[in-house]
């Protein structure tokens, strides 16, 4: 029985190197990401200094952005970017809110299943295909059927007036931020149902065996239960609206200046460097626009930034 | 036939040792604490362990049976924040010789706590692979690996040695044998071992912990997740198995540390309480709280 | 108004919001796949996978996005899955508690959706500024970048849900940790892995604004990664807003492959994650 004695043969000179290599491998790995991270920020802050140092504070206030006198002033795009991200925002969640509780609270569990799922597919759709529905068909229907009557019925000079005038194209601010809304939809009714889903389902008997009312229970149970989160999920919609591009390049009509109406022709950061990125001719224009891009990377960090720490308490 | 030393009780908490001779000892605890971070749980534990025999750990679960277990092989060295002071003495040599645990025994002999001999540094305590190919374990929830059933076996022995086919078919057959579960595989050894039954997969484990040869195995109540037929296997399995290697396990099964076991360490609150053989453990209780234990009035 | 009849008024009235609200978010959702649909199935030829895009005004395909997109896709799910996986890995089995792996977490966390026109321009100023010329390589590099932070968090997640006793278990063996992990916990974890990286190429294969400055897009068909490349989506980018109508059909067209692809991803790696479940 001692045919295997450790003694014996060929034990292999091993486990040191390997387990050191591997967990450097592991390591590295890790850190690269960082890097990457990291490589983003410094090439923007790089990229972008010519412009900061041109045109100071400027750059932030200014809506003048003419490539041939070289003057770059940010303000339309940053607006731009602000104000679609909102209006989506605003479109968006109480429409996500509505579709998770009603899956989560009121439909049955055979239909809510495949809707959910369905949901969660969707929001996988690359955005270049929201983009082109925008173009193609969105904004022609809406330039025809509430555009042009509204301009046409405004009196001239009223709030309407004022609100609503721009090219009746549909190329505009309010549509772009429409299919933003669109595309950050199941995307975050998708992220609210799982967040609902984590709401213990003692909790929630509890509460109906009080006799509380699917309304009450949502209001003042689940909701305040799952509460920084739901806000978490807000900041990464958020996220998403300020940075996409492809949805907004498409629609929103690629005007410099400060929009007007929210049926005027606008643009936002992630739109003007899409458009302009690879036809830039002088340095300038290059640096003002990765300019944009770190002003674009700040914000979303930001949001980003808060999204996670909301989320990441939610977790247990 | 035993060199009978009864020790004198340590602390508040009376203790009382029959420890077998010294020579026939292949692993043994000495003055051992035990920490999860900043808690203790174990306190100055000895545990003498003799070649060939079957040494029951009991108690009431929190006790720290399976903790002493686990730190006989040094498994607990996964996790930052764990660590044992004292010593661990298998066949002559220190395991518990690594500078970091050479430095907390100095510490707590310094405080003069508990003082114990210092041992020197050594290879023996840092080489935590060798450690665990000399004591093996099998844990309380059967742990196959997502691999065919001869893999499973073979999965350790390849870490040590090189063998031809042949060899490791040979290695493969006898310990399955071994572990009383050759005749219910020998068709499909290269299906999954996940597609065995609940006892079966815990045999498994024997057959892959025994095919490295261990001196000894360590075995974490390894029947609680088994129904009684299995166990009965399992258990006909350890007693085949002590001819060939030295087994320690946790049970809180009492029938189970009497039926099969040679000597018996009845612990409470992180203390060994009472160590003898197993006759006389529960025959003959020394301490009041053994008494009470193995009488069935607390626990 | 009593009391109990307020409430449920109330709640009657929450109810129909949210139904209203679901069918109002399907419906826009439906319409955008019908058009998908209606649009694009028309043009879904064999030449639209044999020939390359043409000129304005005469006949051709998308054969060059196509192979474009799979080679930049490929190589850059490459890199992200050994990136990942190790970065995963480490997380989970090594420096995950540490100071340093929570920083790692939540910087892995915001890359993962941070603006991917950004991580264009990044690989832009690394790549392709410094070599005088847009390249496959850098769009490889800059969808790698956006796909290695999902290959990292779904790798972390599922070793994390592998039981520590299949770790000691083969700790117990004196296997040492490095190989544990290798041979035992990355088998055991097998699908989920596979999973992750099905979700990091679907995320990436529909991906456009990051490949405008890197790869550029080319309109003839070319397999060295050194030159600019097209890919799918920027040809439909190109096309779309192009004034002709065989290019906006073709627009429509990818559009529907890429739907169709990146959909046919999700729904694999949902079947493989709900087995690895079971």
């Amino acid at each position: 029985m001692t045919a295997l004695a450790v003694s014996e043969t060929s034990i292999k000179p091993r486990n040191a190197w390997g387990e050191t290599l591997f967990r450097a491998a592991c390591f590295s790995a890790a850190t690269l990401l960082m890097a990457a991270l990291a490589g983003v920020v410094i090439s923007l802050v790089i990229g972008g200094w010519p412009a900061f140092k041109t045109f100071g504070f400027g750059f932030f206030t200014s809506s003048e952005w003419n490539p041939v006198t070289e003057v770059y002033g940010a303000a339309g795009p940053i607006v731009g970017t602000l104000i679609t991200a909102f209006l989506s925002l605003v479109v968006a969640l109480p429409l996500a809110l509505g579709v998770a509780v009603f899956l989560v609270e009121f439909c049955p569990k055979p239909i809510a299943n495949p809707i959910g799922v369905a949901v969660e597919l969707l929001a996988g759709i690359p955005s270049i295909v929201y983009g082109m529905w925008g173009l193609f068909v969105f904004a022609p229907w809406f330039a025809q059927h509430v555009q042009l009557p509204l301009v046409m019925n405004a009196e001239p000079g009223s709030w309407m007036d004022k609100l609503f005038s721009g090219v009746p194209n549909g190329a505009n601010i309010f549509t772009a931020s429409m299919i933003l809304a669109i595309m950050i939809l199941p995307y975050m009714s998708a992220v609210f149902r799982e967040l609902f889903m984590t709401v213990p389902a003692q909790v929630r008997e509890a509460a109906y065996g009080l006799g509380c009312t699917p309304f009450e229970v949502i209001r003042s149970i689940i909701v305040p239960y799952v509460s920084k989160g739901v806000i978490g999920v807000i900041m990464l919609g958020l996220g998403r609206a300020l940075g996409e591009t492809m949805a907004v390049t498409f629609i929103i009509g690629n005007a410099h200046g400060f929009p007007h109406s929210i049926f005027d022709s606008g643009s936002t950061i992630a739109s003007t460097i899409a458009n302009e990125f690879t036809e830039a001719t002088g340095e300038m224009h290059t640096a003002a626009l990765v300019a944009l891009g770190l002003v674009l990377f700040l914000i979303t960090f930001a949001v980003l930034a808060v999204a996670r720490l909301l989320l990441r308490g939610q977790k247990h | 036939m035993n060199d009978v030393s009864i020790a004198a009780p340590t602390q508040a908490e009376e203790q009382y040792m029959v420890a077998p001779a010294r020579e026939n000892l292949v692993i043994e605890a000495r003055k051992l604490d035990f920490f999860y971070g900043k808690n203790q749980s174990l306190y100055g534990v000895d545990l003498p362990v003799e070649r060939n025999k079957i040494t029951a750990l009991i108690g009431p679960s929190g006790c720290g049976k399976s903790t002493l277990l686990r730190a006989l092989n040094r498994i607990y060295d996964l996790y930052p924040g764990q660590h044992a002071v004292g010593r661990i003495v298998l066949d002559g040599n220190d395991m518990l010789t690594d500078r970091k645990s050479l430095q907390r025994l100095r510490d707590r002999n310094s405080t003069g706590a508990t003082v114990d001999e210092e041992p020197q540094a050594s290879r023996a305590g840092s080489d935590l692979t060798q450690l665990r190919a000399r004591v093996g374990m099998v844990f309380q929830k059967p742990t196959p690996f997502p691999m065919s059933i001869y893999d499973n076996v073979a999965f350790g022995v390849k870490l040590y040695h090189r063998k031809s086919k042949s060899e490791m078919d040979a290695i493969v057959e006898r310990s399955l044998r071994r572990a009383a579960l050759w005749d219910e595989v020998k068709d499909k050894l290269n299906k999954s071992g996940l597609g065995l039954s609940g006892g079966q997969q815990q045999r498994l484990c024997v057959a892959r912990g025994i095919a490295v040869e261990p001196e000894v195995l360590l075995l974490d109540e390894p029947a609680s997740a088994l129904d009684p037929i299995s166990t009965a296997k399992l258990e006909e399995t350890l007693m085949e198995l002590k001819r060939d290697f030295t087994i320690v396990i946790v049970t809180h099964n009492l029938q189970q540390a009497a039926r099969i076991s040679d000597y018996t360490g009845f612990m409470f609150l992180g203390k060994m309480i009472e160590f003898g053989p197993t006759e006389d453990l529960f025959s003959n209780p020394r301490a009041q709280r053994t008494r009470d234990y193995v009488t069935g009035r607390f626990g | 108004m009593d009391r109990a009849l307020f409430r449920r008024v109330t709640n009657g009235i929450f109810v129909g919001a949210c139904g209203l609200a679901t069918l109002i978010a399907l419906t826009a959702l439906v319409l955008i796949l019908w058009s998908l649909i209606t649009k694009g199935i028309g043009g879904l030829e064999l030449k639209v996978f044999t020939e390359s895009q043409p000129a304005p005004g005469s006949e051709g395909g998308l054969a060059n996005a196509i192979v474009g997109s799979i080679l930049m896709c490929g190589l850059g799910m490459v890199i992200a899955l050994v990136v990942g996986i190790l970065a995963g890995t480490w997380l989970a089995e090594y420096g995950g508690q540490t100071t340093y792996g929570h920083v790692v977490r939540f910087l892995n966390d915001v890359l993962l959706s941070a603006p991917s026109i950004l991580v264009g321009l990044f690989v832009y100023e690394l790549l392709v500024a410094p070599f005088h010329g847009f390249s496959a390589y850098a769009g490889a590099v800059a969808l790698a970048i956006l796909a290695t932070p999902i290959v990292t968090r779904t790798t972390e997640d599922i070793l994390a849900l592998q039981p520590n006793a299949l770790r000691e278990a083969g700790m117990a063996l004196g296997a040492s940790r490095a190989f544990v992990i290798r041979s035992i916990i990355w088998k055991a974890a097998r699908t989920g892995l596979v999973t992750g990286g099905l979700l990091g190429f679907a995320r990436i294969s529909g991906e456009t604004a990051p490949l405008l400055f890197t790869s550029l897009g080319n309109q003839f068909m070319n397999t060295h990664m050194s030159q600019p490349m097209a890919s799918l989506p920027t040809t439909i980018f190109q096309f779309a807003l192009s004034a002709y109508d065989d290019w906006q059909r073709l627009a429509w067209v990818g559009a529907l492959l890429i739907a169709i692809a990146v959909l046919s991803i999700n729904i694999i790696g949902r079947i493989l994650a709900r087995e690895t479940h079971r």
